[in-house]
């Protein structure tokens, strides 16, 4: 019962410490220099002058079976980074390099371990879901016709595969989005803000989706996404990325510790100054008084000590909160 | 090779269950039976008549009289030129014209072939109102609609789906982007072609259902005043062969300006040169700059008609190189920029 708790509070817990597949050291996708600059016109096409710097020399390792997050403050480059490895932006400068495939020579080879979904995925909205999947599948150079009903049903969308997708809603198109990105099995799995438009079940199902995949078919997941929380919970590591370079590659057991080392207490006593004196004498931390409450920004504390040193003195403690930084923050630190 | 033909069989049947192609083939066909209707009228109206009005009795001038017509016309022009009276334009076809004329009525009387029963390739709706006349109009009327068709599918299955996005889900498979440039390529011109020998197929069946099922035949001239005569179904297969280079040139057009432009300007600006192509090669032929010729409207079919090609004295073989050169240089540029390109 208290394990299943456990499970509910951190879902991350649910996986099994054997399933991590990544093995740091080993290379899987490697982003080697990779330098793109937008320009406009011709010179967008002979890649000379001036431009928008969307990559700046960006280098990044990822390994196999990896779950692995991009963060980063719109601009950084994280949209452009997917599609240079999806083949869809030209690099000025660089290489991605798949398992000793290169993007550039093996292109075909290259992409076809690769499964991708960049952005809003767009489809031909007037023929249907299953036309759309049959057709990029055919593209893909067949899959049978079981695989793709199999992947329909995975991503809930039976009842409606056969209306056009104009009719769909954004959480459908997502899902069809997903569906189209994994039907053919790939052993790279890209994805662009998939969990864009979906509801609070869909965003459950497409971690629970990303996990399975890694886990029973040991796909390597490149994701990118706006929500924090999502990326806590789901990846193995973590880059965040500011004007076009990773400024930090952090594992999770990295984000959680960084995230629980800096703390805000907040205390509801009766005599507030006095603790507040007491705990700059006693820990030497900072702390701040508004009104009966009392702020102590805490680092590598117990804080039950705290709790424990202000009742041994005889203040009477109504509330007793500790604010760990969260990742939000750690975003804003690491991507200014 | 087997991607490439995965892919242009993808595209074909994206073309044939798209419904702007099927609001293009009523539209073609509607028009076309009002064409036959007025046609038919036409016909009847003509059968009314005094038969001197229009040709063919006793009374109208023989081949060599006619030459000597158009002879003394000729010389009247030349020296209306050369005496500054007329100002003669690069773009003036009347010399050219004329000559032609005097050489077919040269011709015909040499061969003592009668006038009436030939008439000269490229012309529309000439009043003989036969099942082959017919069917060749249609044909010229059908493939006009279908080069405009081939500029909207094109322009819809190239810069259209880089504007909405569902290029960049085709090109996230493993397949290069020139074998699904060539692919799309080939699907939007066998698409347009078969609608438009379909379409002249239908029309020779009523042709031959309700026209007049003497056959004439068809007379060819070219610059150099050689002239050849084919009968009327040789002369439809040239046509439909000379149209495939049209198809094919305005598809890879609405490719070419697809790469730097839009949706609207790769529809916009193929439509315009097609359209008006007569209007821009005489404006550009005019400006009387050189290698303006290299501008003109290359319609291999004019080259053959008495009225001449739209530069003077270019002979079709010239004209024929010079839309390979076009050609060729388009693919390139469109290749190699489609390659570079990102997509949104």
């Amino acid at each position: 019962m208290e394990e299943f708790s456990e499970s509910v509070k951190n879902p991350s817990a649910l996986i099994s410490p054997e399933t991590f597949a990544y093995a740091p050291g080993t290379s899987y996708l490697s982003i080697k220099g990779v330098t793109k600059v937008f320009r406009k016109g011709f010179s967008h096409l002979i890649k000379k002058g001036d431009g928008i710097i969307a990559l700046d020399n960006f280098s990044l390792e990822i390994g196999k079976g990896e779950i692995f997050g991009i963060l980063g403050p719109n601009g950084a480059g994280k949209s452009t980074l997917i599609k240079v490895i999806t083949g869809l932006v030209v690099p000025d400068e660089g290489s991605v390099t798949l398992e000793g495939l290169d993007f550039r020579r093996d292109k075909e080879k290259f992409m076809e371990k690769i499964g991708a979904q960049i952005e809003t995925p767009v489809f031909f909205n007037k023929k249907s879901g299953l036309w759309n999947l049959e057709y990029l599948a055919a593209l893909q150079g067949g899959l049978p016709d079981q695989r793709i009903k199999d992947i329909v049903e995975l991503v809930g969308l039976s009842e409606r595969i056969k209306s056009r997708v104009g009719t769909y809603s954004m959480g459908m198109r997502q899902r069809l989005g997903i569906a189209q990105a994994i039907m053919h099995k790939p052993e790279l799995l890209v994805l662009d803000e998939p969990i864009n438009g979906l509801d609070p079940d869909g965003i459950a199902e497409v971690r629970d989706l990303i996990r399975r995949l890694r886990d029973e078919y040991g796909t390597t997941v490149l994701f990118s996404s706006h929500i924090l929380g999502e990326m806590q919970t789901l990846c193995d590591r973590v880059a965040f990325l500011s004007k076009g370079r990773p400024v930090a590659v952090k594992t999770r057991e990295e984000i959680e510790k960084g995230v629980g080392e800096t703390a805000i207490l907040s205390v509801i006593c009766d005599e507030p100054n006095r603790a507040a004196a007491l705990i700059t004498d006693t820990f030497g931390l900072r702390t701040k008084v508004q009104g009966a409450t009392l702020y102590v920004e805490v680092k590598s504390v117990n804080t039950a000590d705290i709790n424990k040193a202000l009742i041994e003195s005889g203040i009477s403690v109504v509330s007793f909160n500790v604010n760990k930084r969260t990742l939000e923050e750690m975003y804003k630190e690491l991507t200014k | 090779m087997k991607k490439f033909f995965t892919a242009f069989s993808l595209e074909c049947k994206k073309v044939f269950s798209s419904r702007g192609f099927w609001i293009f083939a009523v539209v073609i066909f509607v028009l076309c039976l009002i064409i036959t209707a007025s046609f038919r009228s036409l016909g009847e109206l003509i059968e009314g008549m005094d038969d001197s009005v229009v040709s063919g009795d006793e009374n109208s001038l023989s081949p060599g009289e006619m030459a000597d017509a158009y002879q003394a016309q000729l010389d009247e022009y030349i020296a209306a030129v050369e005496s500054g009276e007329i100002e003669k334009k690069p773009s003036d076809n009347t010399e050219t014209y004329l000559k032609n004329m005097v050489a077919i009525c040269r011709y015909c009387e040499e061969k003592g072939i009668d006038m009436s029963k030939i008439v000269t390739f490229g012309s529309i709706g000439s009043l003989n109102m036969s099942a082959g006349d017919y069917v060749i109009t249609m044909s010229q009327v059908v493939f006009a609609f279908v080069a405009i068709m081939a500029i909207v599918l094109a322009a819809k299955n190239f810069s259209g789906e880089i504007d909405e996005g569902t290029m960049r889900m085709q090109l996230t498979r493993p397949i290069s982007r020139s074998v699904l440039l060539s692919a799309k390529h080939l699907a939007v011109f066998v698409s347009s072609m078969v609608t438009g020998i379909v379409f002249t197929v239908f029309f020779m069946v009523v042709g031959a259902l309700f026209f007049d099922g003497a056959t004439y035949n068809v007379l060819l001239v070219d610059a150099y005043q050689n002239i050849a005569i084919i009968n009327t179904y040789t002369a439809i297969l040239l046509q439909i062969l000379f149209y495939a280079v049209t198809v094919a040139t305005v598809i890879q057009l609405t490719y070419f300006v697809g790469t730097f432009v839009n949706k609207t300007g790769a529809l916009a600006i193929p439509l315009v040169l097609f359209l008006f192509a007569d209007t821009v090669a005489s404006f550009l032929y005019n400006t009387g700059l050189p290698f303006v010729g290299l501008f003109t409207n290359l319609s291999w079919a004019q080259a053959l008609t008495p009225d001449g090609a739209p530069i003077r004295g270019m002979s079709i073989y010239t004209m024929m190189a010079v839309t390979f050169v076009w050609f060729a240089g388009m693919t390139a540029v469109n290749y190699i920029a489609f390659e570079k390109r990102d997509l949104k």
